[in-house]
């Protein structure tokens, strides 16, 4: 009924014209279309006609568009090119602006579709992995991820135990103040910690560029490896988000239960198992796009931190956060842009505190930020 | 790579004129396929056809993105002596084909160039440079404790420099004035490369105000670089009110009497009965009525005294409605899913706003949509009204429909079009209330300006001497408009 309402407006516009427009009216609202649908796409044709066509009514929170000031680079941008690619035209340049994208989401925030432009690109791209026109340098990401089965270096040490901490590719690589901190804070619980010799990566890096067929390959190893724990704590909350959301859509489930490291430490600090001091520090926390945006986890890391620090909020926090720099592998894909991101977001968060604090390894690494972990462990009484 | 373009031209930007271009501007420039089909067109409604068809309005020769005013005079300099065209650009959210580059050559994306570069709190005024976005300029404003007051549609892809080329109004605009009347002072680069910029004071009598031709020029003299603004404290109380009447001119008269009053609703919105129901739906009471939205702001005791006088006047022949529906306006005045979703299925549409004088506003109205409804093929035929002042109202015009079998896409666009003109000419109306002239106008501006359309042409041709500025556009010397 409510649906009907809403087409009112038609009924009573079709009430003015004659039979032969009013036919061809419906024939056109039903199925008109169907002219523009490209057939056998991974890529959601519809939808990427859809965004292409808004006048780009959530660019201005784009942080690629927003450091580029190029349209090529807005949301509805990627998505005319996306088109216009899945199409069959297409050259480097186009390709190329493709894998534009942090994969933070705050389009979708703004978006009346609710679309993530994320979630859009990911299926083109995996036409263009079919087509064979990936350019050189994200094969390269892809391939290295395949043979290394991490993104980089592996630093710590295999251990048994009950839980699982699984620290994730940038923090062995990049960031280990951050796996050293959550040992620290393991040890002084009691903690039975099992740590793995030969971690995987979470696969997400080959899921956002399109590389399904291989990201299945593992998730199946992980979901395997993860049978004999009961709980999986992760420092990366993209590694959470694939855990939790994306292996069992994918069809491999998980049984353990699956905490960020904000989830666990809450749960520590609530049933008294960890004490914090007060460090007597200013601190501006800055929310992760997947922490805040896809699992919701905007409360636990302030709990803590109201322990820890005299917490401070920029003027865009909770899911209205804005992006690092380093989402969707831009790092990698656009040093110069990803890095102007971060300059823009360390501005506005030291207009607020000195000292950041964040809850995921690469926020930590592009805003030169304390992961709460590291507060945490520093403040343990 | 080659894509059917609707407008052609011969691409004089040769590799050697392109090099000169990259020198001055090194990090900001593109020759790129990705770029040029980018900034191929803006929000034009038949170019949303023309692509999903596989047709491209226009291409660039190259986009450069400049970070200050003397690299646009230089590459203007250039522009001159190689007699290619510039087409400046901000947000591309303009809806008329305006910065469609429809010579080819250079377009100057300004959006590098968007700092707040001061702001005097007692004097009310910000300078800002031209290629900010809107809503980040807004929410920078809102986090100071103010606002600009200029909240268009457009408000999230568009910027600065685009409000004062193409003289936009904003939904805000009864109360806080369209961007004419927000601008204080101006900074340009003219087509001969010249910077001037004017004085930010409140007002001068120091003879014709020339930076102003600016206004509404659409980049056919120069390029605007920055602004100094007025601002106002961020609203200390906001009233929602509405109201239903039997009537369109009931409703119209309601809101000419509270404007005769000396009261000034930050937005006020009058649907049709048609639109009435499409914005509307979830509200039993509206079917067959005209709705009439009212957003009072400002100082608590200020607004306190315009709602007394704006209930007073719309109570006389209307029924009030409570404040839900401006709610659900405020929560769905960004929503423009609508193009999205109709212009795949083959549908034609767009927006045509029209200003006229209280006396000829009925007369208008009737005569426009009877006149659509005259064409073969047009179901839509609706409008609202959505700027009002104590002399006369904008009305909002929408239309939509499927071309007869036997006619094009853009041939069924401008019967539209050309229908709606003639019946606003007819009415003693303008063609245009804040979208401006771009392509689709261009045909009817010498009929709306007479003699002064001369004028226009002269003064172009002054500064303009090579006629590189925007080119192909309204005012252009070697073109008949």
């Amino acid at each position: 009924m409510k649906r009907i309402k809403k087409y009112a407006w038609i009924f009573d516009a079709l009430s003015h014209v004659s039979i032969a427009t009013k036919t061809r009216a419906l024939k056109h609202f039903i199925s008109g279309e169907k002219k523009y649908m490209i057939k056998g796409k991974k890529g959601d044709i519809d939808a990427i006609i859809k965004c292409s066509l808004c006048p780009n009514m959530c660019k201005f929170d784009c942080p690629t568009f927003n450091a580029s000031k190029n349209e090529s680079l807005s949301p509805a941008g990627k998505a005319h090119l996306a088109y216009i690619f899945e199409k069959g035209e297409y050259d480097e340049s186009i390709v190329k602006a493709i894998y534009e994208c942090c994969s933070c989401d705050a389009c979708k925030e703004w978006c009346f579709f609710d679309y993530s432009l994320a979630d859009l690109l990911r299926g083109v791209r995996q036409d263009v992995v079919e087509e064979k026109a990936v350019p050189d340098d994200i094969m390269e990401i892809a391939s290295g991820l395949i043979e290394r089965k991490t993104m980089g270096e592996r630093r710590l040490k295999e251990r048994e135990g009950k839980i699982l901490y699984f620290a994730g590719c940038t923090v062995q690589d990049e960031a280990m103040g951050i796996a050293k901190a959550m040992m620290k804070i393991f040890d002084s619980i009691g903690e039975e910690y099992a740590v793995l010799g030969e971690e995987w990566c979470c696969g997400y890096p080959l899921y956002n560029l399109g590389f399904i067929k291989e990201f299945k390959q593992f998730a199946k190893h992980n979901a395997d490896v993860f049978k004999k724990y009961s709980m999986i704590v992760c420092s990366c909350p993209t590694c959470t988000y694939v855990f939790k959301q994306i292996y069992p859509d994918m069809g491999f489930k998980i049984n353990a239960v699956i905490m960020h490291s904000t989830e666990y430490l809450a749960r520590m600090v609530e049933e008294g198992k960890i004490n914090v001091e007060n460090l007597a520090m200013d601190a501006v926390y800055h929310d992760p796009c997947k922490l805040a945006r896809r699992l919701k986890i905007m409360e636990e890391p302030r709990y803590l931190l109201r322990y820890a620090v005299n917490l401070k909020e920029p003027y865009f926090s909770r899911e209205e956060t804005r992006c690092c720099g380093r989402g969707g592998q831009l790092a990698r894909i656009d040093e110069e842009i990803s890095k102007k991101i971060a300059e823009q977001r360390k501005e506005e968060l030291k207009s607020v505190a000195t000292d950041i604090v964040t809850a995921c390894p690469s926020c930590k690494i592009a805003l030169n930020a304390y992961d709460i972990a590291e507060i945490v462990a520093m403040g343990l009484k | 790579m080659a894509f059917e373009t609707i407008y052609r031209h011969e691409g004089k930007l040769n590799n050697e004129i392109k090099e000169k271009i990259r020198a001055i501007v090194p990090d900001g420039f593109s020759d790129s396929l990705a770029d040029r089909i980018s900034y191929s067109h803006d929000y034009w409604p038949i170019a949303l056809r023309w692509f999903l068809d596989g047709k491209l309005p226009s291409m660039p020769d190259c986009i450069v993105w400049p970070t200050n005013e003397e690299q646009i005079a230089d590459i203007i300099k250039i522009a001159n002596q190689e007699k290619v065209a510039i087409v400046p650009y901000g947000g591309g959210s303009g809806v008329m084909g305006g910065v469609v580059a429809i010579k080819g050559g250079v377009v100057v994306d300004l959006k590098r160039m968007d700092a707040v570069l001061e702001m005097d709190e007692e004097s009310l005024m910000v300078r800002v440079q031209a290629g900010i976005n809107g809503m980040n300029f807004e929410r920078w404003l809102n986090r100071h404790g103010y606002t600009l007051g200029h909240i268009p549609q457009s408000l999230y892809p568009s910027t600065l420099g685009g409000w004062l080329a193409c003289k936009a109004a904003g939904q805000f605009s009864t109360k806080y004035g369209k961007i004419e009347d927000i601008v204080l002072a101006l900074k340009a680069v003219l087509a001969d490369g010249s910077i001037i910029a004017s004085k930010p004071v409140p007002r001068s009598s120091t003879g014709p105000e020339v930076e102003r031709l600016l206004l509404g020029s659409e980049g056919i003299l120069g390029i605007i670089t920055e602004a100094t603004l007025r601002i106002w404290p961020y609203p200390e109380e906001r009233v929602f009110i509405s109201f239903l009447f039997s009537s369109l001119a009931h409703a119209l008269n309601a809101v000419r009497r509270i404007l005769r009053r000396g009261v000034y609703p930050a937005v006020i919105r009058i649907y049709d009965e048609n639109e009435t129901i499409r914005h509307f739906y979830n509200f039993e009471e509206v079917k067959g009525k005209i709705i009439l939205i009212m957003v009072l702001e400002g100082d608590k005791k200020v607004v306190e005294l315009e709602e007394r006088v704006a209930r007073e006047e719309c109570g006389k022949d209307g029924k009030e409605l409570g404040e839900k529906p401006v709610v659900h306006w405020v929560e769905t005045r960004f929503d423009v899913r609508d193009a999205s979703k109709f212009v795949p299925k083959g549908f034609i549409f767009d927006t045509v706003e029209m200003s006229v004088n209280w006396k000829n506003a009925m007369q208008l109205y009737e005569n426009v949509i009877n006149a659509l409804r005259g064409i073969e093929g047009i179901i839509i035929a609706s409008a609202h009204a959505s700027h009002f002042y104590p002399q006369g109202v904008c009305f909002y015009f929408t239309f939509g429909g499927l071309p007869p079998r036997d006619k094009n896409a853009f041939d069924f666009y401008m019967e539209a079009w050309d229908t709606m003109m003639d019946a606003c000419i007819k009415s003693n109306a303008s063609i245009s209330h804040h979208h401006g002239i771009g392509i689709t106008r261009k045909k009817w501006l010498s009929k709306e300006m007479g003699k002064r359309m001369e004028m226009l042409r002269k003064i172009k041709a002054a500064i303009d001497k090579n006629n590189i500025m925007n080119p192909g556009k309204m005012g252009d010397v070697n073109e008949e408009d």
